[in-house]
């Protein structure tokens, strides 16, 4: 159960980023977050809401999920793995590489608009 | 101006704002592309902390597994023997969430240790290792960090070692590598420990074996009992191998 703290992290990004913006009311905070990242999804956006509430109110989290897709290293053969070892059902081979689906990543904020800016 | 939303100046268009990641509008909202890794904090200092053990003439060697497999006593033996080859240049950072029992093993060893308490917190991250070796400042030595006991969260953070090893006990079942994958993926060395209870348990050396390599076909295999002393001795020459050929791992 280390969601929380993964939580923590994306709202210290996103204060950073933020700032270097020069602040404005944050409405979305958008996650890339793949299916065999180890990321617990469900208990992930619910600690980063929660923690996101306290800070930005009215602020929404929208998770991206990226489907796993792995290359079998012996026969070359593209798949998308059910978890980190499923073998190539192609040839059987457990030489693969997983290619998509470890991502997570803070990917973008909106806020609302300044007038001043472009 | 963007034909989309009205944003921006003529000479670039929305979607190539986009693409550079710029401030622009979308009516009465603004887009900020971050695309950052949130565990890239971590992974910052982690990397600090290699370089660092690194031109200190460290080895260190992340130590994890379930609660109650036996890294204490694995360490324990480990400086044991060592010692007894003349090898003294050992250092310990303990990971628990309540308790310095495991660092005061160690310091009756007579080795420097330093005891994290993680309280609510299921992981050791590189910052917390970071400064609890300013309080060791080891030299020429091998580094020992022993995670919090778990096989779960302490997998997607990288401390900055140069090893890490993943002990396993023969009463947990030969299948704990395909229940736990993620952490025999990110592994370089898998230790059985607890051997001598093979004939006492379902569990089968090959087929743990097995399961593991199905997951990290790279990862390399140490078969011990650390209170019966079996296995030690290749663990310890391992480990005296890493130190020698420290700069090429």
């Amino acid at each position: 159960m280390h969601e929380l703290s993964l939580a923590c992290s994306v709202v210290e990004l996103v204060d950073n980023e933020l700032h270097r913006h020069g602040g404005g009311a944050l409405r979305t905070v958008e996650v890339t977050v793949g299916d065999l990242s180890g990321v617990d999804c469900e208990a992930f956006a619910y600690s980063l809401q929660m923690i996101l509430d306290r800070r930005y109110a009215g602020v929404r989290v929208a998770l991206t999920r990226v489907s796993p897709r792995a290359r079998c290293l012996t026969c070359g053969g593209m798949f998308e793995p059910a978890s980190i070892y499923t073998p190539c059902p192609h040839c059987g081979s457990y030489s693969t590489q997983l290619l998509e689906g470890q991502e997570f990543r803070l990917s973008s904020l909106t806020v609302e608009a300044d007038e001043d800016k472009p | 101006m963007c034909s989309t939303c009205g944003c921006g100046d003529r000479e670039m268009s929305h979607e190539e704002m986009h693409r550079q990641g710029l401030p622009h509008t979308h009516g009465a909202t603004v887009d900020i592309a971050v695309e950052q890794d949130i565990l890239s904090d971590n992974n910052r200092v982690a990397r600090q902390n290699r370089a660092r053990w690194s031109a200190m003439g460290c080895v260190a060697v992340n130590l994890v597994s379930s609660p109650g497999s036996g890294k204490t006593a694995l360490l324990e033996q480990t400086i044991v023997r060592l010692g007894e080859r003349g090898f003294r240049r050992v250092a310990v950072i303990e990971g628990d969430q309540h308790t310095d029992n495991d660092a005061g093993r160690i310091r009756r060893l007579g080795v420097p240790a330093v005891q994290i308490n993680t309280h609510n917190g299921c992981h050791l991250d590189a910052r917390m290792v970071a400064e609890a070796y300013d309080e060791l400042q080891a030299r020429d030595s091998l580094l020992f960090i022993e995670n919090v006991g778990n096989l779960v969260c302490p997998a997607m953070f990288d401390l900055g070692e140069q090893l890490r090893v993943v002990l396993l006990s023969v009463t947990e079942g030969d299948d704990k590598p395909l229940k736990y994958p993620y952490m025999f993926a990110g592994a370089d060395i898998c230790v059985i420990n607890k051997i001598d209870l093979l004939p006492y348990v379902d569990s089968r050396l090959e087929r743990l074996k097995e399961n593991a390599l199905k997951i990290n076909s790279e990862i390399r295999f140490f078969e011990t009992s650390a209170t019966r002393g079996t296995g030690l001795a290749l663990w310890c020459d391992y480990l005296c191998s890493c130190l020698e050929r420290r700069e090429a791992i």
